[in-house]
């Protein structure tokens, strides 16, 4: 279920955009738990996504007369929130790509302590299948949406929809079978 | 089964506990916009400057450069007046004639005056040199001219 559906009106956009403080923290109560929570999904790092909402929310201030009032606020903000999101995957590319590979060879290697937490199964994921997953299943986006922010296919999409969901069904099946043996 | 993992991993994503955002984020935030705004307030003046600092560059080297023009004609027409004067052979049919004593003194005033010019930097000092210089061949025709038509009689 996205949190990103709520909007504010004409005054408040006015009053942000004169920089009013008050304004600011209005839409920053209103928003800032789902950007952050989005922004921890999607990058698993709770440094980068305090970073990323700190950006989001400078970058949504600053534009705020860019947006038109067609879509509802939270989902302009959410858009800038993942921009903001697949910039910082990018800068981490290359090690996150390394630590993925060693983590899809060795699912095994995933210990009981941290596979009862489903969270942690989560962070293992490659950035990238895992903020698919995240924006399909609970921000409810659609294949075509995801592929136009991140400037790919529908295939794309789809493909790493389908890797994070096979990766985190293995891992959890792993999870019962290990369960299984110590009872 | 596939199909039961789906639904189980659908669920756990959005059963997943709101995290709480860290308390100071919204201070960070405004304190950052309000140093963005600093910088753009100082960038219109900083541009200002910068442009009146050229076009007084622009001004000075503009009036420098007319500066040189000018003494580089004033040297030219003096060069040429003087080479004219001290090139004219004048037949001294009167010396020691108080004519004669002015134009000589006036010659002397002339090598003094060009020892003066080889010996400032200052430009302008140099044109104001120049222009005595040229005051005092102006001064030194005349009498060249009156001189000249006496001469003129004696040889006829």
């Amino acid at each position: 279920m996205s949190y990103f559906n709520q909007t504010i009106d004409d005054i408040t956009k006015a009053q942000v955009i004169k920089g009013k403080q008050k304004a600011c923290r209005q839409v920053y109560d209103a928003f800032s738990s789902a950007v952050y929570n989005l922004a921890y999904r999607m990058l698993h790092n709770s440094h980068d996504a305090q970073d990323v909402m700190q950006n989001a929310f400078i970058t949504a201030f600053q534009k705020i007369s860019q947006w038109s009032g067609q879509v509802a606020f939270g989902f302009w903000l959410r858009r800038i929130v993942i921009n903001q999101c697949l910039d910082q995957i990018k800068k981490n590319h290359q090690q996150l790509i390394i630590e993925s590979q060693e983590q899809e060879r060795h699912p095994e290697g995933i210990t009981y302590d941290q596979q009862h937490d489903l969270s942690v199964l989560l962070g293992k994921l490659p950035p990238l299948s895992r903020s698919v997953l995240w924006l399909y299943e609970v921000e409810g986006m659609t294949h075509q949406e995801i592929a136009d922010l991140y400037q790919m296919s529908t295939s794309f999409s789809k493909s790493q929809l389908a890797r994070s969901k096979q990766l985190l069904t293995k891992w959890l099946q792993h999870k019962e079978e290990s369960n299984e043996q110590r009872l | 089964m596939n199909n039961a993992y789906d639904n189980k991993i659908k669920h756990w994503l959005n059963d997943q506990p709101q995290l709480l955002p860290p308390r100071d984020g919204f201070d960070a935030i405004m304190d950052q916009l309000h140093d963005h705004k600093r910088k753009h307030s100082l960038r219109l003046p900083a541009i200002a400057a910068v442009l009146c600092l050229g076009l007084v560059l622009w001004l000075v080297s503009a009036n420098t450069k007319q500066h040189e023009q000018q003494f580089k004609q004033l040297n030219d027409k003096v060069s040429l007046i003087e080479q004219v004067v001290r090139n004219e052979v004048i037949t001294h049919s009167a010396p020691g004639s108080l004519l004669l004593e002015k134009m000589v003194s006036m010659e002397n005033w002339l090598d003094q005056l060009d020892q003066n010019i080889a010996q400032t930097d200052d430009a302008s000092q140099k044109l104001e040199l120049l222009h005595a210089k040229l005051e005092i061949l102006n001064d030194l025709v005349a009498l060249h001219k009156k001189y000249q038509p006496q001469s003129d009689k004696q040889i006829i």
